[in-house]
């Protein structure tokens, strides 16, 4: 990508998010504007309803006032008077005279209330009475309505309507006229008037006015205006029919957007009305814009420089790399090297890593996976995870076969470097190894999962089965006869095969394996190449070897009658192994033998037995069966051969021990014979007793002395005597030592032995 | 709106500021005041230590009626030049709290009911409060101002050791001092009202100036004759005028009570010399002579038929009538002249046994320190400093070089007053740099009056209306205070009876009730309880004489 591609993107991105931030900003301060307006809305609503109140309060006092002069009977009497008033009216308007000073008085918005008599052409008001040309020249004079006007007016019927005259002292006044209705219907014989005083009524509109640059006034039917700012109402451009109450119009007047609450009064034909120049909301208005934009051109402004900051420090991207690799330890760049060689020299260098660790790698986990399948196979499954270590055996059943090349005839045994021809013979079986686990790998893995493992001198073959049925170990018997004619057709070996019993799960690995090996030894016992664990398991369980049989031959023995035990022994493997034979039941067979042998051995004195059957031993296990016999039989013939030389050399000495058995069966009564008394005796020392002892009769001299002692006590207790008795008369010094010796040589304890009698 | 918040804590803050700047310079200075304030207490004998202007304080309230020649131009007495220099010249500050114009009383009433009084208040304390001045004490109202002359007010106690019966007129019957008085400083003062004719009429008519009734009924005739509607007109009503109608005083006789010649009080309007004046008064209303709306008449009408010719008599003061009338009417009628008429008197070459005077101390517009006052001192050494040589001038001349200027030793006021610069009337021009042509708290200078008077009739009317004519002073009762009972019983007998009074009054004048019937309302007046109210007045009378 080009650099001024990146730019541009990068600058694009930034106007999307400057464009969202603007039309937020836009949207919040849009909204401010609103609520700004809302507000002044409200507040003109309240102000309007305050004034409204309060005016219409006033106003329904006065109107209550006028109507209570209209009606008064003293007005009533002096409206009906023609002409001049005479004396004896004089009074009563002196008291109405009283009246009107004290309401105008009393009234803060009353400048004055008069009464216009039509008849006599008087006013009474409170300033006093007189005439209607004299009340018209103080007052009204030089205004815009002449007299003539004001009587007309006057003559007129009203009912409380209003009216605006000009004061000859200046500014206006405002009438309120209600007629006093006389008895006819003609022309109203007075007239009541009461005069507001207007700078007191812009005065109470004025202080309900929030700013200066509003106004609040009021519209009459005539769309006359009273207003705080005493503006009329074309300059408003107002007009009472048009205006509706609550409407807040937004109204184009000279003053430009201006915004317009109305209220209509109760008691008056009037209306409230505020007018507040939008210029006035657009003051606090400009303020939030500016902080608006302010922060808005801040933001962009920020914005850009840091995206362009950002954009110079972050886009240089061979910098980066280099900077990468050279943080990896890379070798500094050669003074006249090309930048882009020299990164190309190290991606070599790193793909070239790279490769080698794979490898590593892959050899690494292979081992951990031979490992793993070594431990699986020859331990108790430990419930780990297996497949980490790629070792997949996901299906239920399992099975374990152990696949080998039969070893060379020449090797004494399989897995035991003889020498150093060994090592060529190694290397061959490896080979051989290999060549097994290729072949067998590849035919099983068509049909199924398996793993394969080297095991010393063996492969494992663990195959994964659905099912233990018949089926797949037929498959699996397939391959193998498969894999045993390929391995002698083609490499001319022959390979052995294990095959292990069918288990569930992977803990069944470990059991199938153990029985597999154990298979190893019908290969010898069954000379056969394939040992199935299937085919073995139910080969005879137990072999036939009576004791008499057994006395016979360690009599045979004894005695150094090697003819005579020969025969008894082949008579012996005759018998039980002449059909099939499991290989555990062959080894008892074979160790019962030995076993048979050392008791002859012993018995007949040749303590040099254990070394002759040590070889059979260690051989046995590798040897096939006949071999086994004939070396039973070369030990048989040794252990005689010794015998009869020790009988022709033991036979002088004899008399010796006669001597001393003879002596001791004399005197064992005494609880002081012992070995030393005995030596002494026969002025001998203790050992050299004990030895010759031994060496004429076979047995200990203690035993004898001891076998005495115990079968007398055993005469005696049966007789009746009591343990204690019995110790005592049979030579034992303590019941403690005679309790000890004769469990060990009866079996039961003393007391025991005589209550069964 | 914000914007404005924002500007106006600002505002506050720096106002805050400044204040505690001002606090602690007003606490440094306070020593010296206390000290000035504790040593006149100690000893009582150097009060001579302390010298105007006063330290820094709080601000003290005003509250007085706003006379109509100073709201003419300023809605608060704080914006005259005058209160500005009174502020300055005393080192004190002043609020000035104003009722609305024609409802002082029921404003007085508001104040007295809500409890928070200003600290000072200009009313009369003597007449206009229920039960008098003593009950005012009593009611914790206003304080008693014994002790605080004493120890504040040097120059009025001067003024009072020197004048004996101005210091008996404005102590209470307990001999407590109530207020900062008004009071007319020289017997000039006191004759501001009485007759005045067109004195060129008289001459086109060939008349001498009337002295007597019978003179008055022939100059009368002779106007209406003359086509004049109303030959003599003025507001009968007004209360200013009730009881200084030259008419009644012409049957030596007086609309309520007076002081007899036996020194003691009498009411007048049940008397013989009383149904004379409705006698002869009922008479000229039938024949005319008298304006047919005489009842209800008020200045403007007044003003309008003298100075247009459809009237030719009226009685008033000399300043605010006649000069008025005349500097109006000469314009469109260079020939008026308004004269001034002497009290008339029963026989021709008698001097009138009766008059209108005023008294030097009425009892208006008298300054007391109320209850609610916290720096008693403050607002005592406010007031007293007008009774002083100083303050004096101030009050009836305003400041030197700009209202006034000394020639021949004399006090002679500027062309700022007499011919305003912006045409304000010598009145309104003189309301806003002095006190003394209206009345307050100090002693009035005739020479303000000498001056005031620019007219020959006008600068005649001292002597004509007063001692030249009548022995009238005589008859004045003294400003007698009943106690706080009598007060009220007196006011409650004396309500009805002037009412009743003054309704017959008018029924026998307009003849809507025979004359014959004077002796059923004598009775009625009687019956009212007048002889009680009698006693209740002499009781007061005889107190006074004891002071």
């Amino acid at each position: 990508m080009k650099k001024s591609k990146v730019y541009l993107r990068l600058f694009l991105s930034y106007v999307a998010l400057a464009l969202g931030i603007l039309c937020m900003t836009t949207l919040v301060y849009g909204y401010t504007v609103k609520v700004i307006q809302n507000q002044t809305d409200r507040l003109n609503e309240n102000l309007l309803e305050s004034v409204k109140k309060e005016l219409d309060q006033e106003f329904e006092n006065i109107q209550k006032v006028e109507s209570r002069l209209a009606v008064d009977a003293g007005v009533q009497k002096l409206a009906r008077v023609r002409g001049k008033f005479d004396a004896k009216y004089q009074l009563d308007l002196y008291y109405l005279y009283k009246d009107l000073y004290s309401i105008t008085s009393s009234e803060a918005l009353i400048d004055d209330v008069f009464i216009c008599f039509n008849r006599s052409g008087k006013i009474s008001s409170s300033q006093g009475n007189m005439s209607e040309q004299m009340y018209y020249d103080l007052y009204y004079k030089e205004g815009l309505h002449t007299f003539e006007q004001l009587q007309a007016y006057m003559r007129k019927p009203h009912f409380q309507e209003s009216l605006f005259f000009e004061r000859a002292a200046g500014g206006e006044a405002m009438f309120l006229t209600t007629s006093v209705v006389g008895s006819g219907l003609e022309e109203p014989t007075a007239t009541v008037c009461i005069v507001i005083n207007m700078e007191r009524l812009k005065e109470l509109l004025e202080k309900n006015c929030w700013n200066e640059g509003m106004d609040t006034i009021i519209l009459d039917e005539n769309s006359d205006i009273v207003g705080a700012r005493g503006r009329t109402a074309e300059e408003y451009g107002l007009d009472y029919q048009k205006l509706t109450e609550g409407n807040h119009l937004k109204y184009m007047a000279d003053s430009g957007q201006t915004m317009i609450s109305v209220v209509d009064s109760n008691r008056m034909d009037w209306k409230y009305v505020t007018v507040t120049p939008a210029s006035l909301i657009e003051q606090d208005v400009k303020h939030v814009r500016k902080i608006y934009l302010l922060c808005t051109a801040g933001s962009v402004v920020m914005g850009f420089a840091i995206a362009y900051i950002f954009a110079k420090r972050s886009y240089n991207p061979i910098r980066r790399i280099m900077d990468t690799f050279q943080q990896h330890g890379s070798e500094v760049m050669g003074e006249g090297d090309n930048e882009y060689q020299w990164l190309n020299r190290q991606v070599e260098q790193v793909l070239q890593k790279h490769g080698e660790a794979k490898q590593l790698l892959h050899s690494y986990q292979k081992q951990l996976k031979n490992y793993y399948m070594m431990k699986l196979v020859q331990e108790v499954y430990d419930g780990r995870n297996l497949e980490v270590y790629q070792i997949r055996l996901k299906l239920p059943y399992n099975m374990v076969l152990l696949l080998y090349p039969r070893p060379k005839e020449e090797g004494t045994g399989a897995g035991i470097p003889a020498d150093s021809a060994g090592a060529d013979i190694q290397k061959e079986t490896a080979l051989q190894r290999f060549v097994i686990q290729n072949i067998f790998e590849e035919l099983c893995l068509n049909y199924f999962n398996l793993e394969l493992v080297e095991l010393g001198e063996k492969v494992a073959a663990v195959i994964n089965l659905p099912d233990g049925s018949e089926q797949y170990q037929d498959l699996v018997k397939e391959q193998v006869e498969k894999l045993q004619q390929m391995t002698e057709e083609t490499f001319g070996f022959t390979s052995i095969v294990l095959e292990g019993p069918v288990c569930e799960g992977l803990q069944g690995i470990h059991e199938s394996y153990r029985q597999a090996v154990l298979l190893e030894e019908y290969v010898h016992l069954l000379d056969d190449t394939v040992i199935r664990y299937e085919d073995v398991r139910n080969i005879q369980p137990q072999y036939d070897y009576p004791a008499d049989v057994e006395e016979r031959i360690v009599n045979a023995i004894q005695v150094g009658d090697s003819r005579q035990a020969g025969i008894f022994m082949n008579e012996v493997f005759r018998k039980n192994l002449s059909g099939k034979v499991s290989v555990d039941i062959y080894r008892c067979l074979v160790y019962d033998m030995m076993g048979t042998l050392l008791k002859g051995a012993s018995q007949g004195g040749c303590s040099d037995a254990a070394e002759y059957l040590e070889l059979v031993n260690r051989a046995f296990m590798n040897a096939s069966t006949a071999e086994v016999e004939k070396m039973l039989c070369q030990c048989m013939e040794q252990i005689c051969a010794e015998i009869l030389r020790l009988r022709s050399e033991a036979v002088q000495d004899d008399s010796l021990s006669r001597e001393i058995e003879r002596y001791i069966r004399e005197n064992f009564r005494d609880p002081d014979l012992n070995i030393a008394i005995t030596s002494q005796h026969f002025d001998k020392t203790p050992s050299y007793l004990s030895s010759i002892y031994k060496k004429q009769t076979g047995g200990s001299l203690l035993d004898f002395i001891n076998t005495l002692r115990i079968d007398y006590a055993e005469e005696l207790l049966l007789s009746g005597s009591s343990v204690v008795e019995a110790a005592e008369q049979s030579g034992f010094r303590d019941s403690g030592g005679f309790i000890r010796i004769f469990k060990k040589k009866k079996g039961i304890t003393p007391g025991q032995m005589k209550k069964k009698v | 709106m914000k914007k404005n918040k924002v500007m106006s804590l600002i505002l506050a803050a720096s106002m805050t500021a400044a204040s505690l700047a001002g606090c602690g310079g007003g606490a440094a200075e306070e020593p010296a005041a206390t000290q000035a304030a504790a040593k006149p207490a100690e000893g009582g004998a150097a009060p001579a230590e302390f010298s105007y202007p006063m330290a820094a304080g709080d601000k003290l309230t005003y509250w007085a009626e706003l006379t109509t020649t100073v709201s003419a131009n300023f809605s608060n007495l704080g914006e005259t030049p005058f209160a500005k220099g009174w502020m300055e010249n005393t080192g004190a500050d002043i609020e000035f709290l104003h009722p609305p114009i024609g409802q002082l009383r029921e404003q007085f009433s508001l104040i007295l009911a809500d409890g928070n009084l200003p600290d000072m208040m200009e009313f009369n304390w003597m007449k206009d409060y229920p039960g008098g001045p003593e009950k005012a004490i009593k009611d914790g109202v206003i304080i008693p101002l014994n002790d605080v002359f004493d120890q504040y007010c040097p120059n009025i106690k001067k003024y009072l050791a020197e004048h004996p019966d101005i210091d008996k007129m404005i102590k209470t019957d307990e001999g407590h001092y109530y207020v900062f008085p008004f009071i007319r400083g020289d017997e000039d003062l006191c004759n501001t009202i009485g007759l005045m004719l067109r004195e060129d009429w008289l001459k086109e008519l060939n008349l001498e100036v009337p002295e007597t009734i019978d003179e008055w009924h022939t100059v009368l005739t002779a106007f209406k004759e003359k086509g004049v509607d109303c030959p003599l007109t003025f507001e009968y009503t007004n209360n200013q005028y009730l009881d200084a109608n030259p008419f009644v005083f012409a049957f030596d006789t007086f609309r309520s009570f007076y002081l007899g010649s036996d020194g003691k009080a009498h009411f007048g309007a049940t008397e013989e010399g009383y149904k004379n004046y409705l006698e002869t008064f009922h008479q000229w209303y039938e024949e005319g002579l008298i304006d047919p709306d005489i009842a209800t008449l008020k200045n403007d009408q007044v003003s309008a038929k003298m100075t247009n010719g459809n009237a030719g008599a009226a009685m008033g003061q000399a300043g605010s009538r006649m000069g008025t009338w005349t500097s109006a009417a000469v314009q469109t009628n260079p020939d008026f002249v308004l004269k001034a008429a002497p009290q008339p008197s029963n026989e021709k070459g008698k001097k009138a046994e009766f008059g209108y005077v005023e008294l030097p101390y009425s009892g208006r517009a008298s300054v007391a320190i109320t209850t609610s006052c916290k720096d008693v001192e403050r607002a005592a050494r406010l007031l007293d400093w007008a009774y002083g040589e100083e303050g004096h001038m101030y009050f009836n001349f305003g400041t030197e070089g700009v209202s006034y200027e000394m020639k021949d030793g004399e006090p002679v006021y500027t062309d700022e007053i007499l011919k305003n610069p912006k045409g304000l009337p010598v009145s309104q021009a003189m309301s806003s740099y002095i006190r003394g042509n209206y009345n307050g708290p100090l002693v009035q200078d005739v020479r303000y009056l000498d001056q005031y008077y620019t007219i020959d009739s006008q600068k005649e009317t001292p002597l004509v209306w007063g001692s030249g004519s009548s022995n009238g002073a005589a008859h004045m009762l003294p400003p007698v205070t009943p106690t706080a009972d009598e007060s009220k019983e007196f006011s409650t007998i004396m309500n009805e009876i002037n009412t009743y009074r003054d309704e017959m009054t008018l029924k026998f004048i307009f003849g809507t009730e025979d004359l014959a019937n004077f002796d059923q309302y004598v009775a009625n007046i009687e019956k009212m309880g007048i002889a009680r109210a009698t006693e209740i007045q002499n009781a007061a009378l005889e107190r006074y004489n004891a002071r």
